[in-house]
């Protein structure tokens, strides 16, 4: 085993893939500002501009930007080979985990009936923060540290199938209080990161007993959200209250047409459909910039599928198949789900847009993820041939294994 | 390095599996935002379309004095309270069917109630239940006060509540109060809360008056903030026409005056008066007794609001004898200065029906002195020689038992019996006023005939219609007329021969005027069943005799006969004076008689 400091960085320059998902990332930030800002432009009530919600959005994007291309150098490889870097993942999932419950508490927020955050600080100048966040991306990363041991068969029952999941249950059942999307979301990305570590499929199956009683105990036993499927399959029924978001999520989508009202010019965001800035930030790009808007922010999210795609399929360890597959599953999962809810697809659940809606902590813990994809892509064994030998003198040079150890 | 890592089968399923969902997910948008843009966007606008309404100025009423307008009836912006139940009391974020939602609804909206209804004024039970009643049915609008004064839009103002406003709308106002009440009429808003006109001239002259609101139609957000204009859509209000009446508003006031001081001293059930303008039939006052304030018709009763002159017919009495005593001296069966015989006072006309003279027995009487002096006998004697057919003609004639064509709802054609049901009672009956039911204004326009040289004229109360803009739209000036009844030479000797000794030597010497030459009759009828001692008083004249220009009516119904205070000549006749000399002296129509020498003085010779 190498020495960790030896171990050669594939330059951005280099790494195409790596690359691509920043920029992706980026432009995707980018997209959110400028459709925050015109979801909120009704609502210019606060007292103070940093209290507004678009100049807090643009705040979180740069840092989130700054965090992009900063942590991607980290090597991720670190995180389960050596001790240290191994208890800091453990002790940021158990602290996650802790959070989530602090939420419960009195020292919870509760914002449009769900409590999600923890408050920072008092009064107007409150920073509010989401828990939850960190559990859906320390759940990935816990995984994949955990099952890329290179001790650990993936495949086995006993030893990896079994822990695994009671592990994925914790993560569910630490945010399953907070909101069923969150939990189903953490539950199909960690499902998918044991697929990807190898589990067998038969297993797979043994969970849809359980899933099938957690359905029943969260969804059909709550009122409130067996109203919401309810809604989800009467869309257009007025006297159901809860159908009101999804009709004015269809009606901004529709009238948005394939080219859109133009940028600003949406209706729908004048205080018809709630959450405009957030659950519903889809419907505002589609009625404003029409279905090629929307096909565009969805292209971005097909590359940033197709990218961590590549790098899990090439990454020459477990852990950074199961770190890159596992944020490109969580990413994607969640545009999934958000597009679903918002053409009335799947029941109405407060999903947002991965790097685009509003919401400082999943803004900073989704560049977190972007930047552990390119992490992955550019720490690996086995480095593509131009980066080991600069045959090329216009090329620059970089840190290779021959140079490394002078 | 493990098999897994090296062949990536699970990692291409999985994302081939992504990728599938968002294909799926990209052609569910596409087929949805190119099929469906028509209807969403139609369900964008319903809900984003706010419609204002600009409220429509009714048009005016307007009376004169000479030939200026003075204003009867107008419009003017008033304030208004309104409120929006929803915006109030908005949805809670949790089921808002549940007990605990409603409960939060209730306390919201009670919460405002209670200041609100403290600024009106009003029970905050009131208010509440306005408030609970739209947000029931889910209205965005709902008045909680019409037309304010400024103190409680201060008031309300003073209270910064959102969903709680003020809206301007125009107020029907009467600025002189019950001058013309009934001519004039009251507009009030109707269940669509259009200003309509319930009576009078409100009424009648809607289509012309009433005005339509215009609207502009502007997007708005979900809180009913207007934000952009709809292009095209500002409809300008349609403001109603104005109406300029024939009323004079010095002689109706004086009209008014007197009609009120008359039923005071006599203790009168109600009295009418109506005043015309001989050369073309214009109503210059038409007055009842008791009236109303229209500022304030909410607390009239019905009967203060019955327009009698022109609604209740009533016996005439003598007062309708100069019409059958026209036609008789017309047709050449009685001749002036003939001679007939009055049987002392009691003519047993038939077995079982004695008629009686009022003023005394009298034995023969002249054809003239059977009309001043009223004499039922002689008049009986003139309808034994006309008999029923011919009676019929004559009063149909002078347009009895038919309309006036009044530019009034609801005028009564009195009461002429179909000639079948005509007994023979009736020829002598009928020239006395009795079995016959005539309105006011019948009378009145009967005598303006008698004046007008025998010729028939429509009554007229509508002078001229105005646009909004002030331009004249329909002018009537001039008469409008019916027919020539008596022939004129007959008609105009007749009025100086007979009626114009009524003032000076019959039964009106009361109501003979000071300074100007007139002609009448008066009339004491007794109110059926007959016997119980009640009468209606009326004395009718027309001045000056030689070319009438004014004719003046006025009865008065149920006299309080204990004091004997109740004959025509005694009870209506002064009004009559008292109302045409005003009104003579007004209109500058030149004196041609000698002043009447005051009373307790010796007229002195020279």
């Amino acid at each position: 085993m190498t020495n960790i400091q030896d171990r050669p960085t594939l330059p951005l320059s280099q790494n195409w893939p790596g690359l691509g998902v920043l920029l992706a990332g980026l432009a995707l930030l980018g997209f959110g500002t400028v459709m925050v800002y015109s979801a909120s432009s009704n609502l210019a009530n606060q007292a103070q501009w940093y209290e507004r919600q678009e100049v807090r959005h643009i705040g979180y994007a740069i840092v989130a930007a700054l965090l992009m291309f900063t942590l991607w150098r980290i090597d991720y490889r670190w995180l389960y080979r050596s001790r240290v870097g191994y208890g800091l993942v453990i002790v940021a999932t158990v602290v996650s985990i802790i959070l989530c419950g602090l939420v419960l508490t009195r020292l919870g927020v509760k914002i449009n009936g769900a409590s999600r955050w923890l408050k920072i600080g008092g009064g107007r100048h409150a920073l509010t923060f989401q828990p939850s966040e960190l559990v859906k991306v320390f759940s990935v990363v816990f995984l994949a540290c955990w099952l890329g041991q290179s001790t650990r068969d993936p495949r086995g029952f006993l030893r990896a199938f079994l822990p695994g999941m009671a592990m994925t249950l914790l993560f569910v059942g630490a945010v399953a209080k907070e909101g069923f999307s969150l939990a189903a979301i953490i539950g199909i990305t960690c499902v998918a990161v044991m697929f990807l570590a190898g589990v067998r499929w038969y297993y797979l199956l043994l969970l849809l007993p359980p899933a099938a009683g957690a359905f029943w105990v969260l969804v059909v036993h709550s009122p409130m959200r067996w109203m919401r499927i309810t809604a989800f399959l009467h869309p257009w029924d007025a006297s159901i209250a809860t159908t009101y978001q999804g009709r004015q999520a269809l009606i901004a989508i529709g009238s948005g047409g394939l080219w859109g009202r133009g940028l600003g010019n949406g209706a729908l965001k004048l205080g018809f459909l709630p959450e405009d800035s957030t659950d519903y930030i889809f419907s505002v790009i589609c009625e404003e910039l029409g279905f090629f808007g929307a096909a565009l922010a969805l292209a971005l999210v097909a590359i940033i599928l197709f990218l961590s795609w590549r790098t899990a399929a090439r990454s020459s360890d477990r852990t950074g198949r199961l770190l890159a597959g596992g944020m490109g599953v969580l990413t994607v999962v969640q545009a999934l789900l958000h597009v679903a809810v918002n053409i009335g697809a799947a029941p109405p659940t407060g999903t947002s847009m991965p790097m685009i809606s509003a919401g400082g902590t999943a803004l900073l813990l989704g560049a977190f993820s972007l930047a552990m994809i390119t992490s992955v892509s550019a720490h690996q064994d086995e480095l593509p041939y131009s980066a080991i030998t600069p045959a090329d003198p216009r090329r620059p040079r970089v840190r290779s294994l021959q140079e490394a150890p002078a | 390095m493990s098999a897994a890592t090296k062949r990536p089968y699970a990692c291409h399923i999985l994302f081939a599996l992504l990728f599938a969902g968002l294909a799926a997910l990209l052609g569910r948008l596409l087929t949805f935002q190119s099929r469906c843009q028509g209807d969403m966007i139609k369900k964008a606008e319903q809900q984003q379309r706010i419609t204002l309404d600009i409220p429509g100025r009714r048009g005016d009423i307007y009376g004169r004095s000479y030939s200026m307008s003075v204003l009867l009836a107008g419009s003017r912006r008033a304030p208004s309270i309104f409120a929006d139940p929803t915006f109030i009391a908005p949805d809670p974020p949790e089921n808002p069917d549940s007990p605990a939602a409603k409960r939060a609804i209730h306390d919201a909206l009670l919460e405002a109630a209670k200041p609100v209804a403290e600024a009106l004024r009003v029970p905050t039970d009131q208010v509440l239940g306005d408030l609970e009643e739209g947000r029931r049915i889910d209205r965005r609008f709902v008045w909680l006060a019409r037309e304010v004064d400024d103190a409680t839009v201060e008031r309300i103002k003073a209270l910064h509540l959102r969903g709680v406003d003020v809206k301007s709308e125009w107020r029907r106002e009467y600025p002189n109060g019950s001058l013309a009440a009934h001519i004039i009429g009251f507009a009030s808003r109707d269940e669509k809360d259009v200003e309509r006109g319930d009576e009078g001239m409100e009424l009648y002259a809607d289509s012309y008056l009433h005005a339509e609101d215009g609207h502009n139609i502007v997007w708005g957000d979900a809180a009913r903030r207007a934000i952009w204009d709809a292009p095209d859509s500002y409809q300008p209000p349609k403001d109603g026409h104005h109406v300029q009446l024939t009323l004079d508003v010095i002689i109706q006031r004086k009209l008014q005056e007197e009609l009120a001081k008359v039923v005071a001293k006599s203790k009168a059930e109600s009295a009418l008066g109506i005043v015309v303008d001989v050369r073309n039939g214009e109503i210059l006052a038409l007055a009842n007794e008791p009236t109303y304030d229209l500022n304030d018709y909410g607390k009239s009763t019905a009967d203060q609001r019955r327009n009698r002159a022109i609604v209740d017919p009533y016996e005439p009495g003598s007062i309708f004898k100069p019409f059958v005593a026209v036609s008789a001296f017309a047709m050449g069966k009685v001749r002036l200065g003939e001679e007939i015989f009055c049987n002392n006072g009691a003519y047993e006309c038939r077995a079982g029906r004695t008629l009686h003279d009022v003023h005394g027995g009298y034995g023969t009487l002249t054809f003239e002195a059977i009309v001043f002096k009223s004499s039922n006998i002689g008049m009986s004697h003139i309808g034994e020689r006309l008999g029923n057919d011919t009676l019929y003609g004559i009063i149909t004639a002078f347009g009895f038992g038919s309309s006036t064509g009044i530019e009034l709802r609801g005028e009564d054609v009195g009461l002429v019996n179909p000639l079948r049901k005509w007994t023979p009672d009736s020829k002598w009956s009928i020239p006395m006023g009795q079995e016959v039911g005539v309105t006011g204004l019948q009378m009145a326009m009967g005598l303006t005939c008698i004046a007008n040289d025998g010729f028939m004229l429509r009554p007229k109360l509508i002078r001229a219609i105005y646009g909004s803009d002030g331009q004249v739209q329909i002018d009537r000036a001039g008469p409008i007329p019916v027919r020539q009844v008596v022939d004129a030479a007959i008609c105009r000797k007749f009025r100086l021969e007979v009626l114009a000794r009524v003032p000076t030597e019959g039964t009106g010497k009361s109501g003979r005027l000071n300074g100007w030459s007139s002609f009448g009759k008066t009339g004491t009828a007794q109110i059926a069943p007959y016997g119980t001692g009640l009468y209606t008083a009326s004395y009718m004249a027309g001045s000056p005799v030689d070319k009438p220009r004014l004719v003046c009516l006025i009865s008065v119904r149920k006299p309080d006969p204990h004091g004997g205070f109740y004959y025509g000549g005694q009870v209506a006749a002064p009004v009559v004076k008292a109302v045409m000399e005003q009104a003579l002296a007004y209109l500058d129509v030149p004196q041609d008689e000698d002043p009447l020498p005051a009373k307790g003085t010796v007229a002195s010779k020279h």
